[in-house]
């Protein structure tokens, strides 16, 4: 377990972002994501990690938006992806610094760590699923009334806070 | 993102009331040697409800003598093995075990205080910060590293005295041979003798004479070497006890009188019990100026003035570097009639390791300052044989001859 990788996810998919607009506001963006990027990375901070995440957003965005995919929809898959890989990437951050030390871990910390990866893993899923589910339905009601996507997200926020406050 | 936030905050944390978290720590012995590691167990358990994400953190032992001192950091034992913390889940009555070995560098009582605990959601947006006492300590002794020096009397570095030793029966010097008579040891059985003349005869030898003699140990933090966290007392403790099990085990009779941060004296005596006492008082020891070496004299005339004022004992000087107090005080119990001998503790190697390992110096330049200290001590070496007997006494080593004073 390494937030390397996921390091890297973001950097390629911020170089990309950088070639594919080719703007300087774009270029500018990706330099201080990818600067923010290697503090967090270096010195195992979250604040700079998701700072990174904040950066890249709507360069990725700005670099996802063709002809096939609207404005809205490359803001949305943007901002899952960001926070998806920079979620994990800071959970990696835990997990290296317990997994990662000079002197070894026996196996049942190992084990335990793994446990906890798994469910982190599973809980992302899961929330990449329901944000999906938010995403279509409102793309979907979206069709027979301009304010309908707006409504569903709402709706469906109300009753993830509602759930919330119940099982307090 | 808002999204997220809800999904999160779904699965809240439980309340500060409702975590009902219990540290509990072991460790493998609770008296340890220097050098050997010591497996440590700390065992989280979960009596409250389910918690997703638990980050265990540990902090090792510190040496609890050397707490006091606010500008100096506390000697903390190395981790040799594992990680101090641990990340888990945890169900109702579920429980986790955090295991690393730690290796202890100085002798002293180290404690353990408490452990953190981090309580977080699993996206890590919701936590709560616990601090769970977790209280134990373990003794930490010096250990032998040099088994073969045995200094039985008139055998090594001359250290023989004239006070009868407790245990009868010696081998001094041999004295006659006689009939063997019940209850007499077989070691003394002379088998050849016994051979020629066809029935049990024993050797019998003079009663052997050991010392009457008096450790001070100088522990002045001015005498002490110290970089960072390493200090040289872990090496002077170590050569006073080695000293102590070399005079006390062919039955001298030993006194120690350690001067640093407290004052700390055992009464001149016999045996394993002498020694244990005297090992436990030099783990109790401290570093520190208040009782320099200054006062030696004076305390040795307090506490052990019977023996030294009418008997003139011996006395032993352990030191890491020689101070002018030092020096002062060997000069004048030497001029007064005591057999004085210095032992000079090598901690170059440790400070030098320190300096190394904490990045002020380089390889070179630790090198070159060993050679220039190295100068230096022989120097001191030669003053000190101009009073005493001066001996070396390295890690591993032991103890090595260095010079004699000229005696008429």
């Amino acid at each position: 377990m390494s937030p390397r990788p996921y390091a890297f996810v973001l950097l390629f998919a911020a170089a990309t972002a950088a070639v594919v607009s080719w703007n300087p506001l774009t270029s500018t963006l990706v330099a201080a994501c990818t600067a923010s990027l290697l503090v967090g990375f270096v010195w195992r901070r979250i604040l700079p990690t998701l700072l990174a995440g904040v950066l890249l957003y709507p360069a990725l965005a700005l670099a996802m938006k063709t002809a096939a995919l609207s404005a809205a929809w490359s803001c949305l898959a943007s901002g899952l992806f960001v926070i998806v890989v920079c979620e994990r990437m800071t959970f990696e951050y835990d997990a290296s610094e317990v997994l990662g030390s000079s002197t070894g871990v026996d196996a049942e910390a190992r084990s335990l760590v793994s446990e906890v990866s798994r469910a982190h893993a599973r809980k992302l899923v899961l929330y990449v699923t329901l944000a999906s589910l938010v995403i279509a339905g409102s793309a979907l009601v979206s069709t027979f009334t301009v304010y309908a996507s707006v409504l569903v997200a709402a709706a469906m926020l109300l009753m993830l806070a509602v759930l919330a406050y119940a099982t307090r | 993102m808002l999204l997220l936030v809800a999904f999160d905050l779904r699965t809240s944390l439980p309340r500060p009331e409702e975590i009902r978290l219990t540290a509990s720590r072991r460790v493998s012995e609770t008296k340890a040697l220097m050098g050997i590691p010591v497996l440590v167990e700390l065992t989280l358990e979960n009596q409250g409800l389910r918690i997703e994400k638990v980050l265990l953190r540990d902090t090792p032992p510190a040496l609890a003598t050397s707490l006091h001192f606010r500008d100096i950091p506390p000697t903390r034992a190395k981790v040799t093995k594992g990680s101090t913390e641990l990340l888990c889940g945890m169900k109702e009555g579920g429980k986790a075990t955090l295991r690393y070995e730690v290796q202890f560098s100085e002798p002293g009582e180290y404690r353990f205080e408490y452990c953190t605990v981090l309580v977080q959601s699993m996206f890590g947006l919701g936590e709560r910060i616990l601090v769970l006492p977790s209280p134990l300590t373990v003794r930490v002794y010096p250990r032998r590293l040099v088994k073969e020096v045995e200094t039985g009397p008139a055998m090594a570095f001359g250290w023989s005295g004239v006070t009868p030793s407790k245990y009868k029966g010696g081998r001094l010097d041999f004295m006659n041979i006689r009939s063997y008579s019940a209850g007499d040891p077989l070691k003394d059985v002379n088998w050849k003798a016994s051979g020629r003349l066809g029935k049990l005869l024993v050797n019998e030898w003079h009663v052997e004479r050991g010392l009457d003699c008096v450790i001070i140990v100088d522990l002045s933090a001015g005498s002490l070497p110290r970089v960072g966290d390493w200090n040289g007392r872990g090496e002077v403790i170590t050569s006073a006890y080695e000293l102590a099990c070399s005079l006390v085990g062919p039955g001298n009779r030993v006194g120690l009188l350690v001067m640093g941060s407290t004052l700390d004296k055992v009464r001149p005596g016999f045996g394993s019990k002498q020694l244990k006492a005297m090992v436990e008082t030099l783990v109790d020891s401290r570093e520190g100026e208040t009782w320099s070496m200054r006062h030696a004299e004076e305390f040795l005339e307090l506490f052990f003035g019977r023996q030294y004022i009418q008997h003139k004992g011996t006395l032993f000087f352990v030191f890491a570097w020689p101070g002018v107090e030092l020096l002062e005080v060997v000069s004048s119990l030497s001029r007064k009639g005591f057999v004085c001998n210095s032992v000079f503790v090598d901690t170059l190697g440790g400070e030098g390791q320190a300096l190394t390992d904490h990045g002020i110096l380089g390889a070179k330049e630790v090198e070159f300052g060993v050679r220039f200290a190295r100068a230096e001590e022989d120097s001191f070496k030669a003053m000190l044989t101009a009073v005493s007997d001066v001996y070396a006494w390295s890690a591993g080593g032991g103890f090595t001859e260095v010079g004699r004073k000229a005696r008429r």
